[in-house]
Formats: C-alpha cells, sequence, structure tokens
C-alpha cells in the first residue's frame, strides 16, 4: 500500500505575486548592498558604475573599531540569556495552558499581547522608576535588558509555541509517558520537546530577531548594543554602518533557509519511508 | 511475569466542580482477571480509571494494590500500563522504542530492552514493523503497538481506556480477541473501560455496571445480562421491552419475544419494521394496543417475515420477573 504525498503545483500568478514581492525587497537592499561596499559617489551609483571599485574596506574599518565587539558580543549574550529565559517561562506556560488550563488561554493571549499595546517607552519609564527605587543595581547592568526583550518577544514566543503544542495530543503523550514510569522533568525533555521541535526553533529565532533588532530600550537604559552601535557609528562610518546591516540581513535570511531546510528535509525522510512501504 | 495483584477502589469519591464523578465506589479487581468498568458516558468510569492511573486524585477514599496504598503515588511510580482512547503513541519513536520507553525508563540494559520489547511485538504479531513510525502504521496496528508497550513494563495492572473506540467494527473485533487472548496468557489483570455492552459482554471476567457515579451491579456477563439487578442494568445491558400482558408488567429481552405468523387476527400485532443483521433478524412489532415490542430471531434461509405480517407474540421461557 504505497502513499505518495504529492506537492501540489504553484499556479502562475503566485509566481508572479512572489517576483514582484521579492524585488520590492530586494531592490532596496542592493542598493544598500552598493552603497555600503562600493566606493563610489553617491550620486554616481548608478547603471555605469555597477562594477566599479568594490570593497570591503568599510566593514573592514567597522570591524576593527574597538567598540564594535564589545556591542556585538553584548548582543549575542542578551540573545543566548533572552532565549533561555523565554524558553523557562513561555514553554512552561504554554504548556500549563494546555494541559491544564485551556479555559485560560484567551486570557493569556491577551496578556502576551501587552508589548504590542504598552510603548517601549512606558515600559521603561514605568519598570525604570521603579526599579531605581527598589533595586537599582539591576538597571546598572546590562543584563537588565534581558528581561524586557523577554516581554518584548512575548507576542511572537506564546504563539509560536502555543501552536506547536496545539498541534500533538499533548495530554495524551504526557500521560502515556507518565503512565511508562516518566516522571514529568523527563516526559517534557524525551517526549514533548522531540515533537515540537519547528516550534521551539521558530520561538528561538524570533527571540533573537527582536534582541538585534531593539533599538528604543537600549538606547533608553544607555546599553550599547549591536543596534545602538550600529545607530551610533552610521555618523562616523556610514559605509561600515551598512555593510553590517547587510550582512545581518544575509545572516538571518540565511539561518531561516537553513531552518525551513532541516524542516523539510525531515519531511521528505517520511515521504520516502511512506513510499517504500510494501 | 511479575506476580499479579489485587487491586483495591476503597469508598472513593470526586467531584469536579458540582458535578460527582464517583461516590463512594468500592470494587475489587481480582488478580488476573479481565474487569470491565460499563456504563454510559459520565457515569465515572473514566475517572475511576484516571485515578487507578494517577492523573486524577480522589477528593476521599484509597486505591491499593495488593496490600501496598497507592493514592497518593504519583502516577510515574505507578506499576501500571494504559493504553488510550486516541492514539496515543511517542510520533518521533519507531514503534521499537515505543515498546522499550518504559523499560528504559526502568533503567534496563539496552540489550536487554530490546529482546523484551521484540518478544512483546512479536505477541501482538508486530514483530515485522519495529522501525516504523508511528504515522506509518493502521489504527489497529497502533493499537496493538500500544498494548505491547503498556505491557513491556510488567504492570501490575494493565488500564485500557476505550482502546477500540477509534477502529472501525472488523479490526476491532480482530484487537479486543487479541486483547483477550494477551492478558489471560501473560496473567495481568486489566480494568476495561467502555460503554460498548457488547464489547463488555464479549470480553470480560467481570463487569461492573456504572451509573452516576455509583456501582450498580458486578458480576460475570452472563449474570449481569440474565439476571440484571436493577432495571438501569436491565436496560444498559442487552436490550429490553417493558410491555404489559394480561394485567402483568413484564421485562422481556427481545430474543424471549416469539413471533409466529398467524393470519386470524385475534391476539398479537403487526410488524412495522424489520432489519437484517446475517444470522439474526430484528422486528419491530406494534401490539393491538399500540404497545411496541423488539423481537430478535435466529435467521435461517426462508424464515424471514415482512413489514405488514400479522403475527402472534408469545413470551419464550421462564424469565419473565421484573428486576427492582
Amino acid at each position: 500500500m504505497a502513499t505518495v504525498i504529492s506537492r501540489s503545483k504553484t499556479p502562475l500568478w503566485a509566481w508572479v505575486v512572489i517576483t514582484l514581492a521579492a524585488i520590492f525587497f530586494i531592490l532596496p537592499m542592493l542598493a544598500m548592498a552598493r552603497f555600503a561596499f562600493q566606493r563610489v559617489p553617491v550620486a554616481l551609483l548608478g547603471r555605469n558604475t555597477l562594477f566599479d571599485r568594490w570593497t570591503l574596506d568599510g566593514l573592514v574599518d567597522m570591524f576593527r573599531d574597538p567598540d564594535f565587539r564589545p556591542a556585538l558580543w553584548l548582543s549575542l549574550r542578551i540573545s543566548v540569556l533572552t532565549v533561555a529565559l523565554t524558553l523557562l517561562v513561555m514553554l512552561p506556560t504554554a504548556l500549563w495552558v494546555n494541559v491544564q488550563a485551556p479555559r485560560l488561554r484567551s486570557m493569556v493571549e491577551t496578556a502576551t499581547l501587552l508589548p504590542y499595546v504598552v510603548p517601549p517607552i512606558a515600559l521603561v519609564v514605568g519598570a525604570g522608576g521603579a526599579f531605581r527605587n527598589l533595586a537599582p543595581w539591576f538597571l546598572r547592568s546590562d543584563y537588565c535588558l534581558v528581561p524586557f526583550y523577554a516581554v518584548l518577544a512575548m507576542p511572537f514566543t506564546f504563539r509560536s509555541l502555543d501552536t506547536g503544542l496545539r498541534s500533538i495530543d499533548l495530554k495524551t503523550l504526557i500521560e502515556a509517558s507518565r503512565s511508562l514510569g516518566a516522571p514529568m522533568p523527563t516526559t517534557l525533555l524525551r517526549i514533548v520537546v522531540p515533537n515540537i521541535t519547528s516550534a521551539l526553533s521558530g520561538t528561538i529565532f524570533l527571540t533573537i530577531t527582536v534582541v538585534l533588532g531593539e533599538f528604543t530600550i537600549a538606547s533608553l537604559l544607555l546599553k550599547p548594543t549591536l543596534p545602538l552601535y550600529m545607530s551610533y557609528s552610521q555618523g562616523r562610518n556610514p559605509q561600515g554602518a551598512l555593510g553590517l546591516a547587510v550582512l545581518l540581513l544575509a545572516l538571518t535570511t540565511l539561518l531561516f533557509f537553513a531552518a525551513t531546510r532541516l524542516r523539510r528535509r525531515g519531511a521528505e525522510r517520511y515521504t520516502i519511508r511512506i513510499g517504500a512501504m510494501p | 511475569m511479575s506476580q499479579s495483584k489485587d487491586m483495591f477502589f476503597e469508598s472513593v469519591t470526586k467531584t469536579f466542580g458540582a458535578t460527582v464523578a464517583l461516590e463512594n465506589f468500592s470494587l475489587t479487581v481480582r488478580s488476573g482477571e479481565l474487569l470491565t468498568l460499563l456504563g454510559p458516558s459520565g457515569c465515572g468510569k473514566t475517572t475511576a480509571l484516571r485515578i487507578a492511573a494517577g492523573f486524577d486524585r480522589p477528593d476521599a477514599g484509597r486505591i491499593l494494590v495488593g496490600a501496598i496504598d497507592i493514592t497518593n503515588q504519583p502516577a510515574h511510580r505507578r506499576q501500571m500500563g494504559m493504553v488510550f482512547q486516541s492514539y496515543s503513541l511517542f510520533p518521533h519513536l519507531s514503534v521499537i522504542d515505543n515498546v522499550t520507553f518504559g523499560l528504559r525508563m526502568q533503567r534496563v540494559a539496552p540489550n536487554e530492552r530490546r529482546g523484551r520489547g521484540l518478544r512483546m511485538l512479536e505477541l501482538v504479531r508486530m514483530d515485522g514493523l519495529t522501525d516504523r513510525l508511528p504515522h506509518q502504521l493502521s489504527g489497529g496496528q497502533q493499537q496493538r503497538v500500544a498494548l505491547a508497550r503498556a505491557l513491556a513494563t510488567q504492570p501490575d495492572v494493565l488500564l485500557l481506556d476505550e482502546p477500540l473506540s477509534a477502529l472501525d467494527a472488523k479490526v476491532r473485533a480482530e484487537v479486543r480477541s487479541e486483547i483477550r487472548a494477551l492478558t489471560t496468557r501473560l496473567g495481568t489483570t486489566t480494568i476495561f473501560v467502555t460503554h460498548d455492552q457488547e464489547e463488555a459482554l464479549g470480553i470480560s471476567d467481570r463487569i461492573c455496571v456504572m451509573n452516576r457515579g455509583i456501582v450498580e451491579q458486578v458480576g460475570s456477563p452472563i449474570e449481569i445480562y440474565d439476571h440484571p439487578k436493577s432495571s438501569f442494568v436491565a436496560g444498559f445491558v442487552g436490550e429490553l421491552n417493558r410491555i404489559r400482558l394480561g394485567g402483568v408488567d413484564l421485562v422481556v429481552r427481545p430474543e424471549q419475544v416469539i413471533l409466529n405468523n398467524c393470519h386470524t387476527a385475534d391476539t398479537g400485532g403487526e410488524i412495522v419494521a424489520t432489519s437484517f443483521h446475517g444470522s439474526f433478524m430484528r422486528y419491530q412489532v406494534r401490539l393491538d394496543d399500540g404497545q411496541a415490542v423488539t423481537a430478535i430471531a435466529k435467521h435461517t434461509p426462508g424464515s424471514g417475515m415482512r413489514a405488514g405480517t400479522r403475527v402472534t407474540v408469545k413470551i419464550g421461557d421462564e424469565k419473565n420477573e421484573r428486576p427492582d
């Protein structure tokens, strides 16, 4: 009994839309890339100069800047910590909503949307005021950004995890695992997590994206993160700053494609196995 | 095989908000027997099973396995194997990894684990598909693997929560006899939950009929069927006619109603509907005084009667006392 999953053909009009959208997004990036990597006065950046004087000097200058590496390093550390904090808080929350309290889902969903409603400036001024009195050491630390960013990412992270958990028969899987002698932590690690890997990687990517793109809070709290550094160095080294922006874009795009490719390869393995069924 | 044990529910009460799911529920499940909890949905049978498994805590009462009180033991410390209504195999693990998961939790060495897993899979005739992933199996195959998985750890008690309800009729009968054969062979104490009385009658050593959180009757399938202790049991297990004939109230099983073709239209009624079930024929009869009666007759070639036929209605054998 051979079951074949056929991938439906994409119609022509879809390709037209995709192409138009791609042009809309890619053209500005190409323009950015030319500005960043060509030693040609902006006024002369036309069709004739397309292949003239490409160089990485701006970027190299930026990498040599003593402020750059600490900024990058800080943002990476904050990314890792924010991902950790997010998983630590949001995964149990999403699990709790799905297993124990499905009736509270809409309430929790609304709560996770709050970062959309509360402007970052209000968040910082409010939290800043509170912490300055209660725990002044907190705002002095660079890592004080971590909880802010976890909160900012919440609308994305909760939804991603919730969708992943809803796509599996969570309650039965947990109970099956427990009845087979697995305590709750083992059940989470060995049974739940492997079945929501795509939701988890989505959560991680979205969190990193938020951290690498956030400006307002870091600026208000005077933390030298990468986005802040890029913004400030635009005056000193505009080519380098834009070069870095292009590089970051390319990097996240690559990561994104890598993640989808991995996922698709997993799906293909299933398809082949099904096809080989007697 | 581990020594199978008796299991006791002692005055277990469980409420969910205002709903009483179990009220002072006491039951002994004997070592090695297959006992069915039978009742309509909401009767508390699933709650009893979940309390046995440790997924729900009772408000009052105790659960014992052998002499050990397990009321407050968490689910993963209990020696219970469970098969669920919905497919519950771990989607990311192969058949053999699913079956050996419990052994892995018990820290059984890999070689021994695999050997025992394969033996279990042989018992459910799934040893040819050890490396498949669950989504590559049919529903019946998945439930057989789930059964093997639940039994691989040699549990004190096997809990089956309507494991056949997602399967189609033919596979259901197959897996049902497989469950029976396997639990008999391994001597595993088994609690089987179902709302299907036919399933219960066919598979059980004993049946506990439940209604609204209380035990209506416990007994062998034949006892329950032939000597129901309450009209609820009589009505729920098997079919029942409640009729008044000659000034007497009668409670009669359809197979005890004997219909005879008759042309003189004196006593009796008329067949209003028939349905053919292969080995038997089922008749809906309207008596002349307006009462409705269902009759079942064994089918032999040429024995069928059509709707519209006039019949006399007789009640066969002695069993027409009214319970209650």
